[in-house]
This record gives C-alpha cells, structure tokens and sequence, in this order.
C-alpha cells in the first residue's frame, strides 16, 4: 500500500466570533504547506486537493491548482494529486483544465495525478447552472474531451452536447506521456466499477472499509482485465482509500486529539452534500436551506449538539450511509473506548502506531493500492497534525511501503497479466 | 464470469444481459433502458425496494437508484420510470448497470 495525505483546508468558525479572523486562512494555507514539505521529506507519496466552491468551513480548497503549484516548488518527491477537478464545462473549460494539468506536470517534473470528478453539492452544480442529471455525462465529455487535448498536436476539435471547440493545439503537453494518471471520484460503488470499465483510477472517498474495499477490489481488476474501453490514452489501474487519521504515542492521545475532525468533517459533508443536504434538524428540515452565506457558522451549530451525535454517526444514519444494525453494534463503555472500538472497526488509522498499524493491515490484506489520510479536519491543532503525519511516517508507512514493492507489486501484475492496454501509472 | 449471470431469476438476468450487450455495442441509451426494466422487474418481486430507493424531501443518497435522467417515481404504489433525457452516456448506462445488479445479488434475486 502507498500513502498519501488528503486535504479539504476545513475551516470552522470560531465559536466565540461571527466570523475568521483574517489571518485565519493565511495561516491555515501556510500550515498546511508546512504538513506537506513534511509529508514530502518523510515519503509519503502523494497529496491530494479537493475542488468545492462557496462550501464554507467544510471546504476552502477551491483552487487547488495553486496550491499544488505551490506546492510543485516547496517539494520534490511527493505526487500532485488532484482529488479530484469538477469538469463540468461551466466549472472548468476542459480546454484551461488540460492547459493547467499540463503546465503543473511541467513544472513539477511528472508529478501530477489528474483526479477527476462531476461535483455533487447543490451549492455548487446550482451556482454554475449544472444539471444534475447530466453532469455524469458532462464529466465524461469533458475528460475524454481534455486527455485529447493533452495527447493530440492539434486537438482535432469537438462538437459535443456540453461544449464545442474548433482543432487548436493545446500546449504545454505534459511531461508525463501520453498524459498524467487518470483517476475519477467515487463515492458510489458503481462509480467504482465505471472507473473500471473506463481504465482509470477510483478515488474512493466514501470512507469503505476493508470489508468493502476487499470486494471492490476483486471486481475492479476484474472488470479492468476482461471488459475495460478506456476514457484516456493510457490506463491507470488503481483504488484508492480516504481513511480518517490521527496517530499519538498512545491511543488516548491519539483519540484525544482526533477530537471532533471526524465528527465535523461528517457532519458538514452532510450539511452541504448531495440534494438538499443530508444534515437534518430535529424535525427532519435539511440544514442547507437555513444557510445564510457568509452568516452561518455551521461548526457553532455542530458544537452545540449532544456529544453522542458529534461523533460522525449520527450524520452517516441521517443520509442512511449505515444501518441501523450497524449503528447498534455492541460497543464498549466510555468515550475513549468507544472511540477505539469504532476505529478498529471501520479501520481508521486513528491511534498509537501499533494500533494504526494494526487498523490498516486489513487494507493491506484486501490488495489496496493507496490510502489517503484525512488529517486535517475539524478544529484539529496543525502541530498534532505534524506530529502525526510524523509518527506515521517513520513507525507506520515504511514497513507497508516497503511490501508495496516486494509483494503487492507482483500481486497487481498478475491482476493486470494479459492486459495490453498501455498504462501510466505511479502505483 | 460476468456479475449478472449470478442473478437468480431469469426475467432479471436476461434484461442486464441485453443491458451489457447494448453497452458493450456503445448503445448506451438502450442498456439504461434496459437497466430500468430490469429494475422494476426487482421491485415486482420485492415491492420494499420501492420506497427504499424513492428520495426522501429530496434527498438523495448513495444506496438509492440513480437519478440521472431515469427516474423512479411512486405512481399509486406502482413503479414508474420517467425518461427525462432523450440520450444517454456510456457512464450513465454503466452507473445504472451496476446499481441494478448490486440491488439484485444483494437481494438474492
């Protein structure tokens, strides 16, 4: 398993203020780079930017292709990843997305993983007049549309149902050929097996256990062998895994400052996610459609719940993400204890480094090629944050890095013997 | 082996058959079509799929049917499908797909 850190740059308003002070997102852009360089001395192998607009607190990532350009000169191993653009043509012109993916490739030396993606908020697909239901297929066109654009001297042009564009050459071309590593979002498991089909990576950020990932795995590579038609040039098999993290010298530490990152990063995911919003008062009204732009301050109304709903789970039963069998699992007495258990049993990566350790064998077992790690969420503290990222990297991420080579490597061959589509990819 | 060939009744099975012989022919409209058929034959035979897979005060969520132009409605407790798009994409078509096949081995159809 590779490993890489995974960013949303979640900003909670203070709970005793209307609103950030305005150093606040100098300073959290400036940490987060500091994580980064850390992640970067340390091999971690790649870090990944969220694309949202207007999501305030839950996401101020919206431009991450200044960051990661950045990024491209403050670091010089980890990879540039894109988690993922929204290609919609009226969010981003697959033109200025190829021009953009090609120029970073170029100045980081190789480095970017193009992550790809068709938005998902109202808040956002309603602002830039997207459809939803035809942003699948806008994300389609877009991205076949924009690979082409990385690989043909000229583009050939397009005439399409989402956007038309006469033969131009699109320049730079990246240095990657034929192009960077294609990867799409997937929070749906179908979303999965398209990736598949498609011969482009899953970027799974729906928080799948190992249990899941474990399935999901076996049908993807399967499908990559015997039915893929790829969107791109080159394939770039691979699932990945968005796991919740914080790692201390001991697991009340670590559960300590874990804190409420997992709680709020559900919590405003909900508020702001899919149609309407899954966040629910206790009427049942959706959050969203109280929201006052550049009024509410959603982690007060986060704080101000019973701590037994802060925990995540509340929210995943609310957008019936979990069963109730699921939510009425036996669980241990106390809030530590709870918290433990509920890491071991999802797998998160949230404790000392033998828990941690032991947490994600079961990613390991089930042939999963990357992990993500959530680190920066909530009102987390950047330098728990450093910590963490350090105690993994010297106590946790070697040994499994170091299978990746020896054995996953050779396991992944076999799943892609007989395959002889060309690929590009950093796995 | 492909997935759909582990759906138990033959009604289903054929429909995601013609589903994935459409897609892999890159007619991808007629595999949805096709996907929804085999969909409402699921809820004929387990009617509680229904309502588990009609959004609540608009809210959509992961383990629903899709809503990609293809919507399943309630009408008079009856499924319907209504085709609000003329055309489909190839992602569409694999989205519905694999929805359907999953809400079929998961309920042992």
């Amino acid at each position: 398993m590779k490993f890489g850190l995974f960013y949303e740059m979640q900003l909670p308003r203070p709970l005793d203020a209307e609103s950030w002070d305005p150093d606040a997102e100098r300073r959290l852009f400036g940490e987060m780079i500091e994580q980064v360089e850390l992640a970067d001395r340390l091999g971690y192998d790649y870090v990944f930017f969220v694309e949202h607009h207007f999501l305030e607190e839950y996401a101020h990532s919206s431009a991450p292709e200044m960051v990661l350009a950045a990024l491209s000169g403050r670091t010089s191993r980890i990879r540039l990843g894109h988690g993922v653009i929204q290609m919609p043509p009226s969010m981003n012109h697959p033109a200025r997305v190829a021009e953009r993916i090609a120029t970073l490739d170029v100045l980081s030396g190789g480095r970017v993983e193009f992550g790809t993606g068709e938005g998902t908020s109202d808040t956002e697909l309603n602002a830039f007049h997207v459809g939803r239901a035809v942003k699948k297929s806008m994300w389609e066109e877009a991205t076949r549309e924009c690979v082409k654009m990385m690989v043909q001297t000229p583009y050939e042009g397009y005439e399409g149902e989402f956007f038309s564009m006469g033969r131009r050459n699109v320049i730079p071309k990246p240095l990657q050929r034929p192009h960077p590593p294609l990867w799409v979002a997937a929070s749906r498991r179908e979303t999965t097996m398209l990736a598949a089909r498609f011969g482009i990576g899953s970027l799974g950020f729906g928080f799948e256990t190992p249990e899941e990932t474990a399935e999901r795995v076996q049908e993807y590579y399967r499908l990559v062998r015997e039915e893929c038609f790829p969107i791109g040039v080159a394939i770039n098999p691979g699932l990945l895994v968005l796991n919740q993290f914080m790692c201390a010298e001991d697991d009340e530490e670590a559960v300590r400052r874990s804190a409420n990152g997992p709680g709020f990063f559900s919590y405003s995911l909900g508020y702001y996610s899919t149609s309407g919003g899954t966040a629910r008062d206790e009427q049942g009204v959706s959050l969203i459609e109280r929201h006052q732009p550049g009024r509410t301050n959603i982690f007060r109304n986060f704080s101000a719940l019973p701590q037994e709903q802060k925990d995540g789970r509340r929210q995943l039963q609310q957008a019936r993400l979990l069963t109730q069998e699921e939510i009425a699992a036996q669980e241990p007495e106390g809030e530590t204890a709870r918290a433990l258990f509920r890491a071991a049993r999802s797998g998160s990566a949230i404790g000392s480094p033998d828990t941690i350790r032991r947490n994600i064998a079961r990613y390991e077992d089930a042939h999963l090629d990357v992990m993500v790690l959530n680190a920066q969420c909530g009102d987390r503290r950047h330098e728990h944050i450093m910590e963490a990222i350090e105690l993994f990297g010297t106590q946790v991420m070697p040994d499994f890095q170091e299978r990746h080579e020896t054995k996953h490597r050779r396991w992944r061959e076999g799943q892609l013997a007989g395959v002889e589509l060309p690929v590009n990819s950093s796995i | 082996m492909p997935r759909w060939e582990r759906v138990a009744d033959a009604e289903a099975r054929d429909l995601l058959a013609r589903a994935e012989r459409d897609l892999r022919g890159g007619d991808a409209t007629a595999s949805v079509h096709a996907c929804c058929d085999a969909f409402v034959r699921l809820i004929a035979l387990r009617p509680e799929l229904l309502q588990a897979n009609i959004p609540g005060d608009h809210l959509i969520h992961h383990r629903q049917f899709p809503r990609l132009g293809a919507d399943l409605y309630d009408v008079d407790g009856r499924p319907a499908i209504r085709f609000e798009r003329q055309r489909f994409s190839t992602g569409d078509a694999i989205t519905y797909f694999e929805f359907t096949i999953d809400t079929a081995l998961s309920e042992q159809l």
